[in-house]
């Protein structure tokens, strides 16, 4: 073989391996936004039976969407869920992540590790049903608490991961400086370690929140019946009366929570999509 | 700026994180103005020295005093230390301005602050960057305004950990001359820690050489270069050519006896007691020596490696019941073929007596 045929082969095997690259990210891509699709369409679909086929373009599922009370109710109590998870997992999940990358050798540990992340792992609708059983066990009317504590405890460890991650970069060459210019470890806490941590806060605050407010298995469980976050809104919807302004809905939900994912990369100068 | 409360003094000082001791019992005294080099190997514990020095770790013995002051128990914040990292770890939420006043928020007025930072930003050279953040800053500049933002306050002490190795070559040299030069016009007691040679030569007054968790010899780096006490030293510096023996005789007639041979030594000034070795750099070893060299000795060459300016080579001697000799040529010399005889010598002045506790063990 010469080395002229033999560098022609060298070159088409790089152009094979190129386009089975591509076709790999175009199928995955489509495989992720594919089912996302219909949706799309059917919110736009002038139609009042759903799914339809098109029958013309319409906005006023959209408008709609302001009469359905339990929409409206459903979101303000999600927001409320969401906050409270989202402030109950930064506490839980900052501390862990503290104890884990500065506290002592056995904390940070795999078996600990692996016990943290075990709300990611246990299934959801056991966690929901042990919760459950002990609120109605214990007999407590707890209203939301139950559900944004057990929203918090699910979502703290991709806190945990993020904010030891972030830790674990950070070293601890920048709080030593920062003590050997005198600063006490609380003030070294306040003006090193946490204006160094901030990316990383926010953007697990986004992610908790998220987390928490499209959650449906939890809820499903926990939420009380004059309370329902909006995924159980949604469900029950489709479950009794399939209207296309549940498709609606689904797409602006997606299209806010994108929405606040980029305005926060911009306005904070955060990493959290890409 | 040199004063008696500037000394740092290091007394037994064991430190142990847990999983055996990492420093066994050392001592160290850095007179005032002093730059102190730390050298070894990664994992001679002279960064967990350091660390004590800075409080960052508390010994499990020994005291470890600044001037007067016992130390050893104060936390780091109470200690008036510079601390200079590898990363130079620049804040980077804080311009390089306020990265210089961050030390000196809780110690003067904020017009004082200003003039302060003003003067050390005129120090090393970067007026032009206050306002830059860290992440825009070459290497060079992230270093030059870290040793501002550590001597800022006026510390006691300033200790460099590693603080050239993030930087590539050519510029390394350039910062060593430049950093040592503002030390020396501050005029602060310096400890610093490195694993490079040439670092710790160049920029030190005295250098200390650590191995496993101890200091081995303390001296100025010509000693430490040119009369090595111990055979680790020689070997680690100089890399140099450790031949085991005895001393035969005494004063002028004193020779050292290399299996069959006793080679020419120089009067040693003072008699080294006990010395198991012979330390010869390579670069001292010279090829068909000229009269004058009383050491010569025939030899077969084993072994030749090109290194862009200089050429190694090793050397058999028979006469020396064949060790290795390793000897360092311009490039340019008239070598013999590998496998060929030649001559080699040296001057029995460049050899110096060593003791080899561990007996040749690397």
């Amino acid at each position: 073989m010469s080395a002229r045929t033999h560098h022609r082969r060298r070159q088409q095997g790089w152009t094979g391996w190129r386009v089975l690259r591509t076709a790999t990210v175009v199928l995955g891509f489509a495989f992720v936004l594919g089912p996302v699709l219909p949706v799309v369409v059917q919110a736009f679909n002038d139609s009042s039976v759903f799914p339809d086929r098109m029958r013309g373009l319409t906005l006023h599922w959209f408008t709609d969407l302001l009469t359905y009370d339990e929409f409206v109710a459903g979101t303000w109590t999600s927001a409320k869920i969401g906050i409270g998870a989202t402030a109950l997992a930064l506490a839980l999940g900052v501390s862990t992540a503290f104890a884990v990358t500065r506290g002592p050798r056995w904390m940070s540990g795999a078996g600990v590790t692996s016990v943290l992340m075990g709300p990611i792992v246990i299934p959801q609708i056991v966690v929901g049903l042990a919760i459950l059983q002990v609120i109605n066990q214990l007999q407590l009317r707890v209203g939301l608490a139950g559900l944004i504590v057990a929203h918090g405890v699910f979502v703290a460890p991709f806190v945990i991961r993020l904010v030891a991650g972030a830790l674990e970069t950070q070293g601890t060459s920048y709080e030593a400086t920062a003590m050997a210019l005198g600063s006490s470890p609380a003030r070294v806490l306040t003006s090193v370690t946490f204006p160094m941590l901030r990316p990383a806060l926010i953007a697990s605050s986004v992610f908790a929140f998220t987390l928490s407010f499209v959650n449906v298995p939890l809820s499903l469980f926990l939420a009380p019946s004059d309370q329902r976050p909006l995924p159980i809104s949604i469900y029950q919807q489709m479950a009794s009366n399939r209207s296309p302004v549940l498709a609606a809905l689904s797409l602006l939900l997606a299209v806010l929570l994108l929405a606040a994912a980029a305005a926060v990369e911009r306005f904070l100068r955060v990493r959290l999509l890409q | 700026m040199t004063a008696p409360s500037q000394r740092v003094a290091l007394a037994g000082v064991s430190v142990d994180y847990g999983k055996g001791p990492v420093v066994t019992d050392l001592d160290l005294t850095v007179a005032p103005g002093e730059i102190t080099a730390l050298l070894g190997q990664s994992g001679c514990g002279k960064s967990t020295t350091l660390r004590a020095i800075a409080g960052l770790v508390t010994p499990t013995a020994g005291t470890i005093h600044f001037g007067e002051d016992d130390v050893t128990f104060t936390p780091p914040w109470r200690r008036e230390l510079g601390l200079v990292f590898q990363n130079h770890a620049l804040f980077p939420h804080l311009s390089v301005a306020r990265n210089i006043e961050y030390g000196l928020r809780r110690r003067m007025a904020r017009p004082e602050r200003r003039q302060r930072v003003a003067e050390m930003l005129a120090l090393v050279g970067l007026e032009e960057l206050a306002e830059s953040e860290p992440a825009q800053l070459s290497g060079g500049q992230s270093q030059r305004a870290a040793l501002a933002r550590a001597l800022a306050p006026g510390p006691r002490i300033l200790l460099l950990d590693e603080p050239f190795s993030a930087l590539d070559a050519n510029l390394r040299d350039r910062m060593r001359a430049e950093v040592e030069s503002i030390i020396r016009k501050v005029g602060v007691t310096t400890v610093m820690v490195t694993h490079d040679q040439d670092e710790a030569m160049s920029m030190a007054d005295r250098v200390a050489i650590m191995a496993e968790g101890r200091i081995l010899e303390v001296a100025e780096p010509e000693d430490i270069f040119r009369r090595p006490a111990l055979a680790y030293t020689a070997r680690f510096v100089g890399a140099s050519n450790l031949l085991a023996g005895q001393i035969e005789g005494t004063g002028g007639t004193a020779r050292f006896r290399v299996g069959e041979t006793a080679l020419a030594l120089a009067v040693p000034k003072t008699s080294v007691p006990a010395a198991h070795a012979l330390a010869i750099k390579p670069e001292d070893v010279l090829l068909d020596p000229a009269a004058g060299t009383d050491v010569v000795l025939d030899a077969q060459l084993a072994g030749s490696k090109f290194h862009g300016a200089v050429r190694d080579l090793t050397w058999t001697v028979p006469a020396l019941g064949g060790v290795a000799v390793r000897s360092r040529v311009p490039a340019g010399s008239a070598v013999p073929e590998v496998g060929g005889r030649g001559r080699i010598g040296w001057r029995s002045d460049r050899a110096a007596l060593v003791h080899d506790p561990d007996r040749g063990a690397a």
